[in-house]
């Protein structure tokens, strides 16, 4: 499927995609991604991570209960759902966003630029309120969802340019 | 020779990972010490005889650099190497932290490939057995 993306949503979907490949072994297809989109279920793991400079804002991480236990038996090696408690989801969703936001700065800035992260908090349910959404994009990982997104105005005009082309290496048309 | 192995991160998954993947890479056989953060890291290598930190850079009360900063600032510890493994790395980032001592920086995600590289440097530059 062609999808032509923004430099922002391009640089998040490739961080995403190379940080689930190697932590969760599967493939990352997009399904949706506009900032406005209502996404999500109720009772959504999620993990939130600053991003302190240069720019400053966050990546917010939302999974279904479901998608935790499935990626943890995976990453943590417990296979048995009752052995994978909520702590551990959230530890391991904070270790991707951890990953996924490294990558995601990195591919935004040139190779001379140092930036740094802040520390991740996590939770279950009704997330705290944030910074201003820039982008969502809503994800399908091996037949489950998660939402990714990028809150902070620092972000934006790396949404203004539509250039990236991902999924097959047609150009935008 | 690799005995003992301080690794340092906040995150229970990522010492998960990283330990499974130093064992691939050949530490078999070792102790391994788990430190949340940097203040626990140094109480270890400061307490024991410790050959390895390997460390993040992102860690509350005493992150990654500043940990960095007090081994190497220290006669007694200045030789233990430090492979850093961060998220948060680039060319800029990781020549920062090899001038300050570090041996090796490994960019997260991890894999055994990646840390067997950089245990393989070391092992070259230390002429470990």
């Amino acid at each position: 499927m062609n999808k032509c993306l923004s430099k922002l949503d391009g640089a998040l979907f490739a961080a995403i995609s190379k940080t689930m490949e190697n932590m969760t072994f599967e493939e990352v297809q997009i399904v949706h991604h506009n900032k406005e989109a209502n996404i999500f279920v109720k009772d959504a793991t999620w993990a939130i991570l600053p991003i302190v400079r240069p720019y400053c804002g966050q990546l917010v991480l939302e999974i279904t209960p479901g998608c935790g236990h499935t990626f943890a038996g995976v990453v943590i090696g417990k296979i048995d759902k009752n052995e994978v408690s909520d702590e551990w989801i959230q530890d391991m969703l904070a270790e991707m966003a951890n990953t996924i936001a490294g990558r995601f700065v990195a591919a935004l800035l040139q190779d001379n630029e140092a930036f740094e992260l802040g520390l991740p908090t996590t939770g279950q349910g009704p997330m705290p309120k944030l910074a201003t959404y820039i982008t969502k994009i809503s994800l399908n990982i091996g037949g489950h969802s998660m939402v990714a997104s990028i809150a902070g105005d620092a972000f934006r005009h790396f949404a203004g340019t539509k250039q990236e082309v991902i999924e097959n290496e047609n150009s935008c048309g | 020779m690799i005995e003992k192995v301080v690794i340092a991160d906040d995150s229970s998954t990522a010492r998960m990972i990283i330990r499974r993947c130093l064992e691939i890479a050949g530490c078999i056989d070792v102790d391994f010490l788990e430190a949340e953060d940097g203040v626990q890291a140094l109480h270890f290598v400061r307490e024991d005889d410790v050959d390895l930190l390997v460390t993040d850079l992102n860690m509350p009360n005493m992150d990654g650099r500043l940990l960095l900063k007090r081994v190497k600032g220290s006669p007694k510890l200045t030789n233990i190497p430090i492979i850093i493994i961060t998220s948060a790395s680039n060319e800029a980032i990781r020549e920062e932290l090899i001038k300050q001592g570090a041996h090796a920086v490994v960019t997260k995600p991890v894999s055994p490939a990646s840390v067997a590289k950089a245990l393989e440097d070391l092992m070259d530059e230390k002429q470990w057995g």
